[in-house]
């Protein structure tokens, strides 16, 4: 056994005979199944509850009768979101955004009834998962079992003896970072098997992305060891590391999330959505009605068609020109909208820029962003949801509108409203509505999820490099 | 030695030590800078309102010089409702980010539109706010902690408790004053900022003693917590850090996480996005009907306009009023039952702040800025009142299917939210 292996093991029989560090390790063991097994249960319960939603609003939606395609425009479909298989780990923005969109024709709603309102005050003190377990709980259970692991040789005087024995500084000091890195490993086992038996055969590379998480979670808790094990070696007394160690987990782990993402929020003022509504709504007055095929906003349109067929009227042409004007105005709607959802989302992701840069202030900033990113629980993974139900959205109505272009004359159409039975000519047959295909949201793919973690990756190895040069350098420290 | 001189004698000492110093003018610089934050919030929320009802009223009057019927008028006019920020909101924000604060709504079916929240960005609100409600429930205790855990422990250790004892006269009114001095301090550094802040949004004293009472009862306990674990014979100084801290994280952390678990497996009430999907298929369900039985329905509960012309087969704007407000009657239930979920929810977590000071400091400053839950319900009440007032507003001109004219569509008066609701003018 090498002089590192002897001091880890000497600092492991040490632990055994003290009540404190078997307080830890039980307290780290069961926080960490338990969070785990609720976790699993909770996500799950979530999951099913929205699969359920989705089936019953696709049930609902593909019975509907026969009806005008205008109507099942303005009917509209809900889609859910669904959870990554990685969310049982750390469910990231989950429970802060919507669960639901409502799809419509000429408008873009946003995602509503989050979890977090309906929970209540409680839902912004954190959540029971390994996440939380591993970010915020494990490197104080880690301070408390190591605080003393070298000022406790000063105070007994027996660190001279060590020396005096030939123990090398940098091998007593990394001897017990070996200890209290097993300890820290402890706390990642149940993190690796929820996930193994979460993500199963699957397409997108969620294992690959567990694989990458665990071994994140492994970097922030060596960082968490090298810093502990450093400060123990630098200061002189127990009491003192204890109370540096405690300071430096509370400005980092507590304030520094929302220091971050109040500056950002500052720094990065967001429009309210009602701002926005009015702004969208100015803009899209130039585009014209299109359900008034008087609308000056599309004459170009006819005199365009007119050309285009060889024909005097509308009346004349091959289709129904009030179903082309739905389609062009909705075309032309759906542009405008397209631009102010990007601009808001690429606002949301400058924030986010900004709140990330605290990870060089703090290392579970960083880890809070690698860790989301990874579980595709993050806001890019949001705005993936966001896109694809636009697209959605979109052909459904698109369809809709060629329906109307399609089915029913021009006069037909124009009739619709003066009796029962003219309304019924305008109706097409449900069988158009029971064929659509389902929602199905593809999630985003192992590569895209390692491209946003990148960043965050970074900033924590830059912090693994500056913990252990603050180990040796504190191992200078010592032998003076 | 006379009192006087021994608090004087206390006082020098507190003033000396650079620790205990250092963290109470942290705790101060803390609370600060949530008060400052707070009261930026604020003044953005106070812009935004008054923006939004300048664009709202343009908007709505544009929309009127377009209109060639009442029912399309009412179609296109939106009014804007908003529930502006109390004098306390900057300390505890709450979930006011996530509850609709401000809103603009229209003669169509309420359930459909009172759900509509503000878009937030989740990713930074996952992390919290740094409000004034998370220094005392988070910062507040930690500072106390550190102030107290080593009163006795670093006197034992350095050999002089035995000394003091002796020395001093009456070795209780010493500790006593030792104390009292630190708490004062540690209170006074919180709570400056906060009385700066209310000063500023011109709050009422009675609401500056409320929360007063409120933090000092917080630091009270914790104050006494410590105490009762530093003054344990042979405790070391590190172990009753130890425990304190320990303490601080099951009341912080573990009980609350623990509570909204608890909270959100056993109450599984009905979700939002359930009432707007029953809303939604009864508003469409009406287009296929024969248009008696939603006429039937609607007079069933608008007896006055009962005897309003038959109609025929063709479209008419009334019916389509009526049949969004039978829709709105359809998902009335689950639209309460949604609500009482919520409210059960808030009452358990009322049995959990009994167990979690940080739990019960957040509510009670939450309760005192109108932050909370049934403050966010009160509002959406006004706003469900005033939409009531909107619709009744087009209903004469719908109902009596008085011919349209630009005079007549600019007698529909509906006043502004702030007379709806009554509230003060800004």
């Amino acid at each position: 056994m090498s002089a590192i292996t002897l001091i880890a093991a000497d600092e492991l029989r040490y632990w055994r005979r003290s009540k404190v560090a078997w307080t830890v390790l039980l307290t780290l063991l069961l926080v960490s199944v338990c969070a785990a097994l609720v976790s699993n249960s909770e996500i799950s319960r979530r999951v099913n509850e929205r699969v359920a939603q989705q089936a019953e609003a696709d049930a609902i939606f593909q019975a509907q009768p026969d009806r005008h395609p205008h109507r099942m425009v303005h009917y509209g479909h809900y889609v859910y979101r669904t959870a990554s298989p990685l969310a049982v780990i750390d469910s990231g923005i989950d429970s802060m955004v919507g669960t639901s969109i409502f799809l419509e024709g000429h408008r873009q709603n946003s995602a509503t009834f989050a979890a977090a309102r309906e929970t209540g005050l409680l839902a912004r003190f954190g959540s029971f998962s390994p996440a939380f377990t591993l970010q915020v709980l494990a490197p104080l259970l880690l301070i408390i079992c190591g605080f003393a692991s070298v000022t406790r040789e000063k105070e007994s005087k027996t660190l001279y003896q060590l020396i005096g024995q030939g123990v090398s500084s940098s091998n007593l000091l990394f001897g017990k970072s070996l200890a209290l890195g097993l300890v820290a490993l402890i706390a990642l086992l149940p993190l690796i098997l929820l996930g193994f038996t979460s993500t199963g055969n699957d397409s997108f590379g969620f294992r690959q992305s567990l694989f990458g998480m665990a071994f994140g979670y492994l970097i922030y808790l060596s960082i968490w060891v090298l810093l502990i094990v450093s400060f123990s070696a630098l200061l002189r007394t127990s009491a003192q590391s204890l109370s540096v160690l405690l300071g430096l987990w509370i400005i980092t782990v507590v304030l520094m999330p929302r220091i971050a993402s109040e500056y950002a929020s500052v720094s990065v003022p967001s429009p309210t959505h009602v701002e926005t509504d009015l702004r969208i709504a100015e803009t899209m007055r130039a585009g014209g009605d299109s359900h008034d095929i008087e609308d000056n906003a599309f004459v170009g349109l006819r005199s365009l068609t007119l050309a285009e067929y060889n024909v005097e009227s509308i009346e004349d042409l091959p289709f129904n020109y009030r179903g082309l004007v739905a389609l062009r105005g909705e075309e032309a709607d759906t542009e405008v909208l397209n631009q102010f959802a990007e601009e808001r989302m690429a606002q949301e992701l400058q924030q986010k820029t900004i709140a990330d840069s605290f990870a060089m202030l703090s290392p579970v900033v960083a880890m809070r962003s690698f860790s989301m990113a990874l579980a595709g629980t993050a806001l890019p993974d949001h705005h993936h949801f966001l896109r694809a139900a636009e697209d959605y959205r979109y052909n459904m109505v698109q369809t809709f509108n060629r329906l109307q272009m399609s089915e029913m004359t021009l006069a037909e159409d124009l009739a619709r409203n003066d009796s029962d039975d003219s309304g019924r000519r305008t109706r097409v047959d449900a069988s158009n509505w029971a064929g659509m295909p389902v929602f199905e949201l593809r999630p985003r793919d192992h590569a895209q999820r390692r491209q946003a973690a990148s960043q965050p990756g970074f900033t924590m190895g830059f912090w693994l490099i500056a913990a252990f040069c603050l180990l040796l350098l504190s191992t200078r420290w010592l032998r003076t | 030695m006379n009192l006087n001189f021994r608090i004087q004698q206390e006082f020098f000492f507190l003033l000396k030590s650079k620790a205990v110093l250092g963290v109470m003018t942290l705790l101060l610089i803390m609370s600060g800078v949530s008060v400052v934050l707070g009261l930026n919030y604020v003044a953005a929320e106070r812009q935004e309102i008054v923006e939004l009802i300048q664009l709202d009223t343009e908007e709505r009057a544009h929309k009127r010089t377009l209109a060639y019927d009442y029912g399309g008028a009412a179609y296109d006019a939106f009014h804007a409702a908003w529930n502006p920020p109390s004098d306390l909101t900057f300390a505890a924000i709450g979930q006011r980010d996530l509850n609709p604060t401000l809103m603009r709504i229209r003669a169509l079916a309420i359930e459909g539109q009172i759900y509509e929240t503000d878009s937030i960005n989740p990713e930074l609100a996952l992390a919290g706010r740094f409000d004034f409600a998370f220094v005392a429930a988070y910062l507040l205790p930690l500072v106390i902690v550190f102030v107290f855990y080593d009163l006795l422990a670093a006197e034992r250790e350095s050999g002089r408790l035995n000394l003091l004892t002796v020395t001093a006269q009456n070795a209780r009114s010493l500790w006593s004053i030792r104390i009292l001095l630190r708490f004062i301090g540690v209170l006074i550094a919180v709570l400056l900022p906060l009385w700066i802040g209310m000063s500023v949004e011109g709050a009422s004293v009675g609401l500056m003693l409320s929360a007063t009472l409120a933090i000092t009862l917080e630091a009270v306990f914790w104050t006494a917590l410590v105490l009762v674990i530093a003054t344990r014979p042979n405790f070391r100084s590190e172990t009753i850090a130890a425990i304190s801290v320990g303490t601080w994280i099951v009341l912080t952390l573990a009980i609350p996480i623990a509570g909204k678990v608890y909270i959100e497996s056993s109450v599984t009430g009905i979700k939002g996005s359930e009432v707007a999907l029953v809303q939604r298929e009864s508003v469409n369900d009406a287009w296929d009907l024969p248009k008696s039985v939603t006429m039937d329905a609607f007079y069933a509960s608008h007896p006055e306009w009962a005897n309003s012309a038959p109609l025929h087969e063709e479209w008419h704007w009334k019916w389509y009023y009526a049949f969004h407000q039978v829709g709105d009657e359809m998902a009335a239930g689950l639209a309460q039952e949604y609500r009482a979920t919520m409210l059960a929810r808030d009452e358990l977590t009322a049995r959990f702040s009994l167990l979690s000071p940080a739990v019960a400091i957040q509510r009670r400053l939450e309760a005192l800025a109108q932050t909370n839950l049934s403050a966010s319900l009160a509002f959406e009440d006004q706003v469900r009142d005033y939409h009531e007032e909107i619709r009744r507003a087009y209903y004469p001109v719908l109902f009596e299917e008085v011919p349209f004219s630009k005079e007549r569509l600019a007698q529909i008066a509906i006043p502004d939210f702030s007379e709806s609701a009554g509230l003060d003018s800004e």
